[in-house]
């Protein structure tokens, strides 16, 4: 009953958007039942019609793929209980009226407005939930949903499997007030632009009144008019600029704000004093366009330095959310990790991440503690061993007393440090500021040295060329050339593979100086495969049935050569192997002499090969069956195919390449060897502290570029001129990056470097366009060579151009599909 | 180029520019069937033959309004009838952003139903499309977004009719589609950032708009001589303030 009538009721003043193009629809024209598609118009109607007859489930279908193809469909299958833990609900989940609840969450792998229209269209897929909208710039989806009709883990499912992995959206205070504060910058910029198109307006119609009469008393109206909105302009959004001089006058420094400001009170004050004393020319038109363009400038460039702050939230979620803790009485509850304390203990199952620094008390296991060393090789772990928040326990269950939680921990600190870095770094100063100070300046000296030489030959002339002077003049194609270039090198790159997180990238890439690469997941594929094996491969199958459940990454490489025979009596005995029955014969995998205890033994020629494999620093398997069979693999990290074309690359554009790792010296040098750098410059044994020291020592000598993935390079990666994640890196180093790597293989990169010289030239290009432009219209202006009307009509042509110039520009272009 | 031009062809282009995010919504959809299928094909070449297309509807719409403008205004001119055709695009205008803005805001009036084989021409047209080559896909599509029975872009072409000249009329439209196409090529650059906030009032601002349209429209119109409508020089409008030019003189002969 009650459904029902909630059904035919007219739907509350809730808004509701339009099926099609995410509009309000107009009250009257809501369908009567809410399954029922509604469209604010007829237009969006057809639309929508066309679009489903096109066969475009289709294109959604394929676009979905594209995007999953981009991002290896990220989807992580987990089941997100914690997300109804009531110590998360508490901190994440705001209760608003009538039962509905919302919550912020942080979705990994949203970029484009496609993600926005799927994001956003998840309430037809979720019932309950009511709605879902995504903020591009944070990557933060706002849910409001119905709390009796669906819990928020399974909205985070369906999140997950759209393959935007939810996370829990920490310092969301922080967030608040960043987002106040561009709610603010954006009413700013929406008033500047009113402002500017306004006064355009009434210019061009005083222009025009200029040359056909208008009569006295419109003209004064018109003019009084454009005062007023144009100090509103000033005095409002334009308030900024001021603010900032006036602080940096305070401290006595300089502050590019300063002539700024210093243009836009001269003039705002010449327009009004011309005004009053009746001496025509006003500024009005020209200082609104001027506030308007540097506010959406820096808002713009705003948002890029931003994005690399917003990530660090996410190396935040590294660490598990929830945690089970082990109660005096022995009973386990599951809690928030950061409820944890130090002295409590704490149980990790198999699979499970450490929530905390900590000295395991009972259990044995082998952990994977790639995220804060970057060592691919699992380490044994027993009582007494110390574990690292963040590490993977792969084998068995685990005890450990918290020593250190939260912020505390190793993996905490490195990401302090990170944050702190990225602080520390210069804010990119963006070309806008740099050029419109000094040219309103210069702009209003050539208008008075303009007015000073027409004025003695003819008031009227002097009036006439200042006024074009002043339009044709045009400091938006200047403002706009580095911008321009760069947002649209910004997205060839994403074409090509590679998200650029902050502009300036390309300007950092663009001189060479030393890169470090790391060589774990950078330069091999940073996983274990099998290198080389010797023996009989009849026995290969087995070892993999015996192997088909076990975490252990060194078992992966084995499922090529599964043949579904079944395992009986498996047996993990951490740090020595693994032992089981296959077809009633017994097979050990492990170290040397517990494989040799089933009944076989190895060859010399075996024993050899495994010391052989050892120095190069791959990890010799041995495999023996009861019925005297034996087999040795090396296993190790296989160098992608692709580095030593990208290394070449690198050293052809004048880098010095050095490669960096916390491997094995022997197996850095290997690598190093393989690949064309000399050995002086293939450092192994690096201790993330190291790896920092190295980058931070390099970028007082010039540029320094990392190139890496993993936690332990995160710090890195924020310490250098410019940071570069590879992907299949871990988040975290995602976040430190200034640009990331969303497809697997080096090329993209190659792209990147090559591509960044070109972007510098567009840009020199560009603004050398727009200063030859400015350079003649002025001295044709000066010369009374253009009327008013002409430099109208110029100047939109001149800004047409630049922007045609910096769009079509070939920055970064495509990798060869060929790569191997 | 007519110098009463500029702040009519200015406004158009800020009016279009306020309103381009409904054509985000709108056509964002369009725009991806258009450009973003296809891998192949260069994203520059895919978007210029939208936008190319887009334009060649547009202007051709704006110039067969301002045609029908420019005979209405014509035959009223035989019949002792000034400008008929700017008080009645402006009058148009006026009520449709009226109603349009009374419905954003609550007001229960049934929409105008658009007619089925509209409905159906549109669906078979992007049938159609889906077999062409991606180029010319783009292309199609762009000619035919000119074609929905968007209201925001018919009350541009009611202004354009209004202009009372057919190459003003065309030009209206294309200050229309210059106006809204940032927006359509920098679909998923952040648009819908802005389009969040404003979004909301979208519906509502744009009603607002379409009535200051027709309002700016009746005043400049009224208020304008009638020898400036023809394509002249400025110096020649000073110099002939008062007499008619020969082809005004023309048409108003029969």
């Amino acid at each position: 009953m009650s459904a029902i009538a909630t059904q035919l009721a007219p739907p509350a003043p809730a808004r509701v958007a339009c099926s099609h193009c995410g509009l309000p629809v107009p009250p009257a024209d809501v369908a009567a039942v809410a399954s029922e598609p509604s469209y604010c118009c007829g237009a969006c109607r057809i639309a929508a019609d066309a679009i489903r007859s096109a066969g475009f489930e289709s294109y959604y279908a394929l676009r979905d793929r594209y995007q999953q193809e981009l991002e290896r469909s990220r989807s992580t299958g987990k089941q997100f209980a914690e997300f109804d833990d009531t110590v998360f609900v508490e901190r994440h989940v705001v209760a608003v009226e009538d039962g509905q609840h919302t919550c912020e969450l942080y979705l990994e792998g949203t970029h484009c407005a496609a993600c926005v229209w799927l994001v956003e269209r998840l309430p037809r897929v979720v019932p309950g939930l009511v709605e879902s909208r995504l903020d591009l710039g944070r990557s933060i989806v706002r849910l409001r949903w119905e709390a009796a009709a669906v819990p928020l883990s399974a909205i985070a499912r369906a999140l997950d499997r759209f393959g935007y992995a939810p996370h829990p959206a920490t310092a969301a205070d922080a967030r608040r007030s960043r987002r106040k504060a561009d709610r603010a910058a954006l009413v700013r910029i929406g008033v500047a632009g009113a402002c500017a198109g306004n006064v355009m307006l009434l210019s061009a119609a005083l222009y025009s009144g200029m040359f056909e009469g208008m009569d006295e008393t419109t003209r004064v109206a018109f003019e009084i008019l454009s005062a007023i909105i144009g100090t509103l302009s000033v005095v409002w959004p334009g308030r900024v600029f001021f603010k900032g001089a006036i602080a940096a006058m305070r401290v006595r420094s300089w502050h590019l704000d300063m002539p700024i400001a210093l243009a836009l009170a001269a003039g705002t004050v010449t327009g009004i004093a011309n005004i009053i004393f009746g001496l025509g020319e006003l500024y009005f038109d020209s200082v609104t366009m001027l506030v308007f363009f540097l506010l959406a400038g820096r808002w713009l460039q705003d948002r890029g330095v931003r994005s690399a702050a917003d990530a660090v939230e996410l190396l935040r979620s590294l660490t598990p959310v929830t945690a089970h803790a082990v109660r005096d009485d022995g009973t386990i509850e599951d809690v928030a990790s950061f409820s944890l304390e130090p002295g409590q203990t704490v149980e990790i199952h198999p699979g499970e991440t450490a929530p905390v620094d900590g000295i395991v008390v009972e259990g044995r296991s082998t952990l994977d503690n790639a995220i804060l060393t970057g060592e691919p090789r699992p380490i044994e772990t027993s009582v007494g061993d110390p574990v690292a928040a963040g590490a993977v326990n792969l084998a068995g269950t685990l005890r450990v007393r918290a020593e250190a939680v939260g912020a505390d921990t190793r993996l905490g600190t490195v990401l302090q440090q990170v944050e702190r870095l990225g602080a520390e770094r210069v804010p990119f100063l963006g070309r806008a500021d740099r050029v419109a100070g000094p040219f309103v300046i210069i702009m209003l000296l050539l208008a008075a040295v303009c007015v000073a030489i027409w004025a003695p030959i003819d008031p009227h002339e002097a009036i006439k060329h200042t006024t074009a002077l002043l339009i044709v003049v045009c400091p938006c194609a200047l403002a706009l050339a580095t911008p321009l270039v760069t947002a649209a090198a910004v997205h060839k790159a994403a074409r090509t593979g590679v998200l650029v997180k902050s502009a300036d990238t390309f300007e950092k890439l663009a001189i060479p100086g030393t890169v470090f690469l790391d060589k774990t997941g950078t330069l091999t594929h940073g996983e274990f495969t099998i290198i080389d094996h010797i023996g009989d491969p009849s026995i290969l199958p087995m070892a993999a049935a015996i192997e088909r459940d076990s975490p252990h990454p060194l078992a992966r490489p084995l499922e090529r050569y599964d043949e579904r025979h079944s395992a009986a009596d498996v047996l993990h005995e951490a740090g020595l192997g693994v032992i089981g029955t296959v077809q009633g014969v017994a097979v050990a995998i492990g170290r040397r002499a517990w494989a040799e205890a089933v009944g076989a033994s190895f060859s010399n020629e075996q024993i050899a090969f495994a010391d052989h494999a050892a120095r190069l620093g791959h990890t010799p398997v041995f495999i023996a069956s009861a019925d005297g069979r034996s087999s040795v693999l090396a296993m190790g990290d296989r160098v992608r195919d692709e580095s030593a074309c990208f290394v070449e690359t690198l050293q052809g554009l004048g880098w010095d390449v050095t490669i960096l790792s916390g491997d094995r010296q022997e197996t850095v040098a290997a690598v190093a060897e393989q690949l064309g750098v000399r050995p002086g410059r293939a450092l192994g044994g690096c201790t993330p502290e190291q790896k920092l020291a190295a980058v931070k020592s390099a970028t007082k000598r010039g540029v320094a570029v990392m190139v890496g993935d993993g936690v332990n390079d995160a710090a890195a990666l924020a310490a250098a001129t410019a940071g570069l994640a590879v992907h299949g890196g871990t988040e975290a180093s995602l976040a430190a990056a200034d640009a990331t790597l969303i497809k697997p293989g080096l090329a993209p990169l190659s792209a990147l470097f090559t591509g960044s010289r070109r972007v510098r030239s567009a840009v020199v290009r560009c603004l050398g366009a727009s200063l030859c432009y400015n350079v003649l219209a002025a001295s044709a202006a000066l010369l009374g060579l253009i009327s008013p009307l002409v430099a109208a009509v110029l100047m939109p042509i001149s800004s047409l151009t630049v922007v045609l110039l910096a769009l079509s520009a070939k920055t970064i272009t495509r990798p060869q599909d060929a790569t191997p | 180029m007519q110098t009463d031009l500029l702040p009519m062809i200015g406004a158009v282009l800020v009016a279009a520019i306020v309103g381009s995010l409904h054509c985000a919504g709108m056509c964002g959809a369009f725009v991806a069937l258009a450009v973003g299928l296809d891998r192949q094909v260069s994203r520059t070449r895919l978007l210029a033959a939208y936008n190319g297309g887009r334009l060649a509807t547009y202007a051709t719409i704006g110039l067969a309004a301002g045609t029908i403008g420019q005979l209405f205004d014509a035959g009223g001119t035989a019949v002792g009838l000034q400008r008929g055709a700017a008080w009645l695009a402006a009058a148009t205008m006026i009520v449709m952003g009226a109603v349009a803005l009374a419905r954003a805001t609550g007001w229960r009036a049934p929409a105008i139903p658009v007619p089925a084989f509209c409905q159906r021409a549109f669906a078979a047209v992007a049938r159609w499309s889906a077999t062409l080559t991606p180029t010319r896909r783009a292309l199609a599509i762009g000619l035919a977004t000119g074609l929905l029975p968007c209201g925001w872009l018919y009350a541009f072409a009611l202004l354009a009719a209004g202009t009372g000249h057919a190459l003003t009329g065309a030009l209206v439209m294309a200050a229309f589609w210059l106006g809204t196409t940032p927006v359509l090529v920098g679909i998923g650059a952040g648009v819908r950032m802005i389009a969040g906030p404003i979004g909301r009032h979208a519906p509502a601002a744009m009603a607002t708009v379409i009535i200051i349209m027709g309002v700016l429209l009746a005043a400049d119109r009224a208020a304008l001589d009638p020898a400036r409508f023809v394509g002249m020089t400025a110096s020649a409008a000073l110099a002939s303030n008062d007499e008619p030019l020969p082809c005004c003189a023309e048409s108003s002969k029969p």
